[in-house]
């Protein structure tokens, strides 16, 4: 019944897994002796390949964090606490479309007292850039001034114009935090190199790495409070013994990305969503007139719920998924499709198809072939 | 520990709520040759309420167990979103008949509704033959009828076939209740042998699921506001009013407990003692009626949105056991045909208690002829 496999889960190569094996984990790399320090070494050198990856010249801006949401809540938290701290009055500028990690962490700090201003988009998931322009305008000159966006949306693949957000926030002399979760190793040309960008966040399993592992990039000068505390690791940014293996592997996925054909990738799902259309009545593309990540194709098909697609597609060996879902594996309307202009129903009805590049064009034949019958098989029923 | 099947009988949905009895029907399917895929039903939004649910019927935790057992038996699992329809179609319903001084079963509701319609539609997308739940309740087909309907379990204390006679013919030809032959403690047995420590032990459970521990009036009033209540007074055996209350919703026929001192105290002055029960409920004028013991004991109703499992083409009276509620043993009785699949009930002896808004069933022996909803207690008879 294993058909094949589409799913952003599955970039996993054998080098990567074989790295995990392999590092040298005994070792607390805080320690003096020789364990320690081949322990250290393997974080140094995955530090470097992630440091190469992003294209920062500065390795030790980096900090290796447990999850993305770690390190979204230690640069928001930490940046709101720092300036507190100081006296200040602090403004969050972000988006309506962000990762929860990012709204559920404004929301708290909206309830310690800062001031949170999320924007809109359109109905492809665009944001404007002159509406950030405004927003920060509007902020008083004496707070501290956050921007916080994504790179690209995990839930469409739209991407948002972070690179010229970065440069107007910067300009007005905001602080700019990017969730880079979603760009790393699916968004052609995505590099950090020359850009304004003071925090941004990553996660290794989402670029081909091991769960449970993310990454925190702290640009030189930036300040945050440090959110957990209790020892000098990771330059006290975050105290706790490093998961040597799991960073071994992200080092090791980060320095396989050079080779990542994402043209291939870009052509086949082209070639899905052309298939899509020509196969299924009723098909729809969410962001497709928007700028999007090469992998992600975000599906919805009138009069069918997101649900029992993913579960007949499950149940057929193909892993999608829908919506967001939420602690007890029911899924909800996503918040994305709701801001984009979608009503309830619609908004619980997207499935999200993520490519891998280890994906073939006969698994792409056989997922329609598979989605053909259960959609059809949906439609039938509803008709009775 | 995927078991190996020659040749597969089908593909069933089992309904599953994380405790013993789904649990156990789902490993009995597969051992049988079933295909079998677990589903849990999320009923709330808990992101909104975890804090104040944790261990009844439904919660995370619950759930957890359901895809436990699932990944032991190396069957699928997928937990379907009903927030929307339990709210529709248990909920609002539940709270409007209380506000109608009736008094609702929200567990046969969430059964029709719910665990067979809603739950149906899912696994027939998924392409499924059949849906079992761990119901105690067996299905029966009748050949000269040509119909299916429900018997009751083996075990009597457990039996659940009141809650189920408002399936339709089409959901019982899918329907399999693998239980229905086991007592309970061999159900527990069972799941101790086939590796089901997680949940051979569990509770039963108990109450209403969605009201919690501040009582269902509570829940009312939250859900509603305190507006739409009508207050009124008590009426004393003899007709005489005394007392106040905020709303009918705090009453239900044949209730004792919870009545105000002030009252009791009244009735005790006017010679009636203070042994009184609710009779009676007027949700227009509010006024609630008080009885002796005696004065609760009815013989004849209506029913309403009647549902004859076993085929409603009979002209003259038919001799039936009915019960009017889950924990009534069932006494004979005759119904009568009304227009709008409406049906007259008398017990051959008064029955304490007959409330409306609760559901009555009518038996043939073992077999579930239907049932429908007591919508008004008449006085005297029609026989």
């Amino acid at each position: 019944m294993e058909q094949g496999t589409l799913s952003a889960l599955l970039f996993h190569s054998s080098s990567v897994a074989q790295i995990a094996d392999s590092a040298p984990t005994f070792g607390n790399p805080s320690s003096i002796h020789s364990a320690g320090r081949a322990a250290k070494a393997a974080v140094d050198q995955a530090r470097d390949a992630l440091a190469a990856a992003l294209g920062l010249g500065d390795p030790d801006s980096i900090c290796f964090t447990g999850s993305a949401t770690e390190s979204i809540n230690t640069a928001l938290k930490g940046f709101f606490f720092y300036h507190q701290k100081e006296g200040r009055k602090v403004h969050f500028l972000s988006s309506v479309v962000e990762h929860e990690a990012t709204l559920e962490s404004l929301r708290f700090l909206e309830e310690m007292g800062a001031k949170v201003e999320l924007l809109p988009v359109n109905s492809r998931g665009e944001l404007s850039l002159e509406a950030l322009k405004k927003s920060l305008d509007a902020i008083p000159s004496d707070a501290a001034k956050m921007v916080t966006l994504l790179a690209a949306n995990n839930e469409t693949g739209v991407v948002f114009p972070w690179e010229e957000a970065a440069r107007i926030a910067n300009a007005s002399g905001a602080s700019f935090h990017l969730d880079g979760v979603q760009a790393l190793g699916k968004l052609p040309g995505f590099s950090l190199k020359n850009q304004p960008v003071d925090f941004a966040s990553f996660s290794a399993h989402k670029m081909g790495g091991p769960k449970g592992v993310g990454a925190l990039v702290v640009r030189k000068g930036a300040k945050i409070s440090s959110f957990v505390h209790g020892g000098a690791q990771e330059r006290k940014r975050r105290a706790g013994t490093v998961n040597v293996a799991g960073i071994a592997a992200f080092g090791a996925a980060a320095a396989a990305l050079a080779d990542r054909d994402l043209t291939r990738v870009d052509r086949m799902r082209a070639g899905l969503e052309a298939q899509v259309k020509e196969r299924i009545p009723g098909a729809g593309v969410q962001g497709a007139g928007a700028a999007r990540l090469v992998n992600t194709s975000n599906f919805l098909f009138d009069g069918v719920r997101g649900e029992g697609l993913v579960m007949g597609l499950d149940l057929e060996g193909f892993a999608v998924s829908s919506g967001s879902a939420c602690n007890s594996g029911s899924i909800l309307p996503s918040h994305v499709l709701l801001a984009m202009g979608l009503d309830k129903l619609a908004a619980q009805s997207a499935i999200r198809v993520s490519l891998s590049p280890h994906n073939s064009e006969e698994e792409l034949k056989l997922f329609v072939d598979a989605l053909e019958r259960v959609v059809g098989r949906i439609r039938s029923l509803a008709h009775k | 520990m995927a078991r190996q099947v020659a040749k597969s009988k089908g593909k069933v949905v089992v309904a599953m709520s994380g405790g013993v009895d789904s649990s156990v029907a789902a490993a009995m399917l597969q051992l049988q040759g079933y295909d079998v895929i677990g589903m849990s039903i999320q009923t709330f939004d808990n992101s909104k309420e975890e804090k104040e649910r944790f261990d009844s019927c439904c919660s995370i935790s619950d759930m957890n167990d359901a895809r436990r057992v699932c990944d032991t038996l190396g069957v699928p699992f997928f937990v379907v979103n009903a927030v929307d329809a339990f709210e529709s179609r248990v909920i609002n319903a539940f709270v409007a008949e209380y506000l109608q001084a009736r008094t609702p079963n929200p567990c046969v509701l969430c059964n029709n509704h719910i665990k067979f319609d809603y739950l149906m539609e899912r696994a027939l997308e998924l392409g499924a033959d059949f849906v079992a739940t761990g119901h105690y309740a067996k299905v029966q087909f009748d050949r000269d009828s040509g119909r299916y309907s429900v018997l009751r379990a083996v075990d009597e204390q457990k039996d659940q076939s009141y809650y189920l006679f408002g399936l339709t013919q089409e959901q019982l030809k899918r329907t399999l209740f693998p239980l229905g032959d086991l007592r309970k403690v061999q159900v527990r047995k069972l799941a101790q042998e086939l590796g089901l420590i997680r949940v051979a032990k569990k509770p039963d459970s108990q109450e209403i699921c969605f009201v919690g521990s501040e009582g269902y009036a509570h829940f009312i009033e939250k859900k509603v506001g305190p507006t739409v209540f009508v207050p009124g007074v008590f009426m004393l055996p003899g007709g005489e009013t005394t007392g106040g209350h905020p709303g009918v919703h705090h009453y239900t026929i044949g209730q004792r407990k919870g009545l105000p001192n002030e009252v009791l105290s009244s009735a005790q002055k006017m010679g009636y003692g203070t042994d009184l029960f609710v009779s009676a409920i007027n949700p227009d004028t509010g006024v609630v009626h008080l009885a002796k013991d005696a004065g609760l004991f009815k013989s004849a109703f209506v029913a309403r949105d009647f549902n004859w499992m076993a085929g409603g083409d009979f002209t003259s009276d038919r001799n039936v056991t009915a019960r009017i509620r889950s924990r009534h043993d069932g006494a004979a009785a005759k119904a009568r045909l009304c227009a709008g699949d409406k049906v007259m009930i008398q017990f051959d002896e008064p029955q304490r208690a007959i409330t409306p808004g609760q559901a009555v069933v009518l038996y043939q022996d073992d077999m579930v002829l239907g049932g429908g909803w007591i919508e008004k207690v008449m006085e005297g008879g029609f026989v």
